[in-house]
C-alpha cells in the first residue's frame, strides 16, 4: 500500500509540476510592453513559482502569502459548504425517495430540480439577484465574516452557495451518482445477509460510499473552482477568483507574482483533493485491500 | 427514423433556425430592430409590471436625462426663464401622439412667442405649440423659441430638448435608450460561430487522436494521455481567462483554448470506445476477411458506433462555448463594445436591478436558457434515433 501511495505521490507532484509550467507558459505569453522577452519571463515565473518567493506585492504593498491566504480561505469556505450542501440535498431526495416510493409530487420535484440543474452558473446567480433583490428584499448584501452574527453569515453565504451548487448540473450528478451507487449496494448478496440476520446495514452502507462520493468530489473539484470563479466576482465574495479577476483587469503591466500565486493554490487544492482520493480509495476499498 | 423523430428534436431544430435566421439578419440587416425609445423604458409585456409592481406601465416614471432645464450662464436670462417658463415643458414626447405646449401664464399677455427652429410638420397657433411625431423623427430634438418682451422691448431665445420615444418597446430599453430585443438578436451572432471553432478543436481532434491512440496503442498514446491529464487537473476558466487576456479579448482565439479544455473529455471518451470495440467479434472477422486497420477503424468502429456519443459531444461543446462566451462577456474580458452580447446585456442588468429594472436580467436569461436546452434537445434526440441498438 505504501508503495502506492508513494507512486501517486510522485505522480501527482509531476502533474503539478507540468501545470505549472503550463500556467507560466501562459503567463509569459500575456502581451506587455514594459517585460523582458518571453523567455526570460518564462524563467523568471518558473523560478518564482518553484521556489515560493513571492515577497510583496508592489500593486497592493501587502505580503503576497497574506493576500493569498486570506482570500483562499473564503473560496475554500464557499466550496466546502457547497459540496455539504450538494450532498446533504442528494441524501435527502433519495431518502425521501425511498419513503414515499411512488409519491406523484415528490416525483415532479425531482424531475424539476434535475432539469433547473443543467443550468450555467451564471444564469442561476443572476436570477437567483432578480428574486433576493425584488421579490423577497431580505438577503444582505454584504457581511463582516469576523465580527458579524452567524444567520447574517448565513444569509450572505446562501446564494452564491445556491447558485454554485444548482448550477453546472452539480446536483443532479451527485443525486444520480449516490443513488446508483445505493441501488446496486442494495442488490449485493452480503447487505442482504446483513438484512437476513436482521444487522443494521447502515454503517457498512456509510462506509461503502464514502469512496465513490469522494470520486465524484475529486472530478468535479475543477468545475467547482470554475464556477467560484464566476460566483465570487457576481457577489463580490473576495475569494480567489475575485483576486484573479481584479488583477488581470488591471490595465498594463500585471500584478504577476500574485496571479501565479492564486493559480498554484487552486492547482495544489485539485492536487491535494485527487491525493485524499487515492488514500480513501486505498484504505477503504476492500477490493483494492485483497489485491 | 420517422418515430423517433420527437417533439424535442422539433424544438431545439426551431431554436437552431431561429439562431440561424438572426445570424442571417445581423449580416444583411443589421439595423433591423435598432428602435430607440426612452431610457429604461419597460418592456411592452405587461405580464412581469403587474405581477412585480401592480401597477400599469404608464403609471412608471422614466428616468430621462432631459427631466429639468439647463439654466443659462447669462443672469437675464435665467430671471426670464424663472418668470415665464413656470409650467415646465414635457421632456418626452411619443410617436404618433400630438405633443403640446403652451410657454407661459395664459394671464401674461405682454411677451409674444415666435418658433425658431423646430422639427419639421409642426403648428403654432394660439402661442401654442403642438406636434404630432413620426417614427422618423425618434432620437433627441433642439426646439428654440424666440420670446419678444413687450415690457423690457427685449428679445430672448429659450432652447430646450425634446426626446422623442418609439412607443413601448418588445422587452424594454437599457440605460442609453436601445431597444433590449434588438440587443439580443444582435447577440445572437455569437453563438453558432464560436461554437463551431471550440468543436473543431475540441470534438473533432478528439476523435481522431482518441481514435488513433485507442486503436494503435503506442507511446504517442501515452505521451497525448498524460498531456490529458495535465490539462485535466487545471481549473477551465484560468485557462480561458488567460487565453482572453492573452489574445486581447479575441473570441476566436479564446474559442481555440475552451476546444483545448475540451479536448481531454472527448478524448478519453472515444480513446474508451474504440477499446472497448478493438477485442469485439467483429473487429477480428473483418481483420481475418483482409480489410485495412484504417477502414475497420474509421468505419466499423467510429461511424457504426461512436456515431451518437460525437453527437452527444457536438451538443455539449456548442453549450459549453455559448457559456463560456456569456460568462466572459459578463466579467468584461469577452466581447467589447461596439459588439453585444448576451453576457453583456446581464451586466448591465445586474445595476438595473437595483432601480427595479427586471427587464435587462429576466428576457437574455429566459433566451440563454431556451437556447441551451435547444442544443441539448437536439444532440440528445438525434443521438437516440441514430443509435443503431434503439
Amino acid at each position: 500500500m505504501i508503495k502506492k501511495i508513494g507512486y501517486s505521490l510522485v505522480k501527482s507532484v509531476l502533474n503539478l509540476l507540468l501545470s505549472v509550467i503550463f500556467i507560466c507558459v501562459l503567463l509569459a505569453l500575456i502581451p506587455d510592453i514594459t517585460a523582458d522577452n518571453y523567455a526570460l519571463r518564462f524563467k523568471s515565473y518558473f523560478i518564482t513559482a518553484v521556489t515560493f518567493n513571492y515577497d510583496i506585492s508592489l500593486a497592493r504593498g501587502f505580503y503576497i502569502s497574506e493576500l493569498v491566504i486570506d482570500a483562499s480561505q473564503k473560496t475554500f469556505l464557499l466550496i466546502f459548504v457547497t459540496l455539504i450542501t450538494v450532498i446533504m440535498i442528494s441524501l435527502v431526495i433519495i431518502i425521501l425517495e425511498s419513503l414515499f416510493n411512488q409519491n406523484y409530487i415528490l416525483q415532479i420535484i425531482v424531475t424539476v430540480i434535475k432539469t433547473i440543474s443543467t443550468l450555467p452558473v451564471l444564469i442561476w446567480a443572476s436570477l437567483l439577484i432578480f428574486f433576493a433583490f425584488i421579490i423577497w428584499n431580505a438577503v444582505p448584501v454584504y457581511a463582516d465574516l469576523e465580527s458579524d452574527s452567524l444567520w447574517i453569515k448565513t444569509l450572505v453565504i446562501a446564494l452564491p452557495v445556491i447558485s454554485l451548487s444548482l448550477g453546472d448540473g452539480m446536483l443532479m450528478d451527485f443525486y444520480l451518482k449516490i443513488k446508483n451507487e445505493l441501488s446496486s449496494l442494495n442488490q449485493q448478496q452480503w447487505v442482504k445477509s446483513l438484512r437476513a440476520r436482521g444487522i443494521s446495514t447502515l454503517k457498512h452502507k456509510i462506509r461503502s460510499l464514502i469512496v465513490p462520493i469522494f470520486n465524484l468530489v475529486s472530478s468535479k473539484i475543477t468545475y467547482l473552482i470554475s464556477g467560484s470563479i464566476i460566483v465570487e466576482y457576481i457577489f463580490s465574495w473576495q475569494g480567489l477568483g475575485f483576486l484573479i479577476w481584479q488583477v488581470l483587469m488591471t490595465p498594463g503591466a500585471k500584478d504577476y507574482p500574485l496571479l501565479l500565486a492564486c493559480c498554484k493554490v487552486l492547482l495544489i487544492t485539485v492536487i491535494i483533493i485527487s491525493l485524499i482520493r487515492d488514500y480513501i480509495d486505498f484504505t477503504l476499498n476492500p477490493h483494492l485491500i485483497e489485491k | 427514423m420517422i418515430k423517433a423523430v420527437s417533439s424535442k428534436l422539433i424544438f431545439g431544430l426551431t431554436i437552431l433556425l431561429t439562431l440561424v435566421i438572426a445570424h442571417i439578419v445581423n449580416i444583411f440587416y443589421p439595423n433591423m430592430f435598432n428602435e430607440r425609445s426612452a431610457r429604461n423604458s419597460p418592456p411592452s409585456i405587461t405580464l412581469f409590471q403587474k405581477l412585480l409592481y401592480n401597477n400599469p406601465i404608464e403609471e412608471i416614471e422614466f428616468i430621462s436625462n432631459w427631466l429639468f432645464l439647463e439654466e443659462s450662464d447669462n443672469e437675464e436670462v435665467t430671471r426670464f426663464e424663472r418668470k415665464y417658463f413656470l409650467n415646465a415643458p414635457n421632456r418626452t414626447a411619443t410617436v404618433n401622439k400630438e405633443y403640446n405646449y403652451r410657454p407661459t401664464n395664459r394671464s401674461n399677455n405682454s411677451v409674444i412667442y415666435e418658433v425658431y427652429s423646430a422639427p419639421p410638420n409642426f403648428e403654432f397657433r394660439n402661442q401654442e405649440f403642438s406636434w404630432i411625431p413620426i417614427k422618423e423623427n425618434v432620437g433627441a430634438h433642439t426646439i428654440i423659441l424666440e420670446a419678444y418682451d413687450q415690457e423690457s422691448n427685449k428679445t430672448f431665445q429659450i432652447e430646450y430638448i425634446l426626446y422623442v420615444n418609439s412607443s413601448f418597446l418588445l422587452f424594454g430599453s437599457n440605460n442609453r435608450g436601445e431597444s433590449v430585443f434588438g440587443m439580443i438578436v444582435k447577440g445572437a451572432s455569437w453563438t453558432l460561430v464560436p461554437g463551431l471553432i471550440a468543436c473543431f478543436f475540441g470534438v473533432i481532434l478528439g476523435l481522431f487522436f482518441g481514435a488513433i491512440s485507442g486503436y494503435y496503442n503506442n507511446y504517442f498514446s501515452n505521451l497525448i494521455d498524460n498531456l490529458s491529464i495535465v490539462i485535466e487537473s487545471i481549473p477551465a476558466l484560468i485557462i480561458i481567462f488567460l487565453a482572453s487576456v492573452i489574445s486581447g479579448f479575441n473570441i476566436y482565439v479564446i474559442m481555440i483554448f475552451v476546444g483545448i479544455v475540451l479536448f481531454p473529455s472527448n478524448y478519453e471518451n472515444i480513446k474508451q470506445t474504440v477499446i472497448s470495440f478493438k477485442k469485439s467479434q467483429f473487429v477480428e472477422s473483418s481483420k481475418e476477411i483482409g480489410f485495412r486497420n484504417t477502414t475497420i477503424l474509421w468505419k466499423d468502429i467510429i461511424w457504426s458506433n461512436c456515431k451518437t456519443k460525437i453527437i452527444k459531444q457536438i451538443s455539449y461543446c456548442f453549450v459549453f462555448s455559448i457559456t463560456i462566451e456569456i460568462t466572459l462577456s459578463y466579467l468584461q474580458i469577452g466581447i467589447q463594445p461596439p459588439n453585444i452580447s448576451w453576457g453583456m446585456l446581464l451586466y448591465e442588468g445586474r445595476s438595473m436591478l437595483l432601480m427595479g429594472g427586471y427587464w435587462l436580467t429576466v428576457f437574455p436569461s429566459m433566451i440563454i436558457i431556451l437556447t441551451l436546452s435547444g442544443f441539448y434537445f437536439v444532440g440528445e434526440s438525434l443521438s437516440r434515433s441514430l443509435n443503431p441498438r434503439s
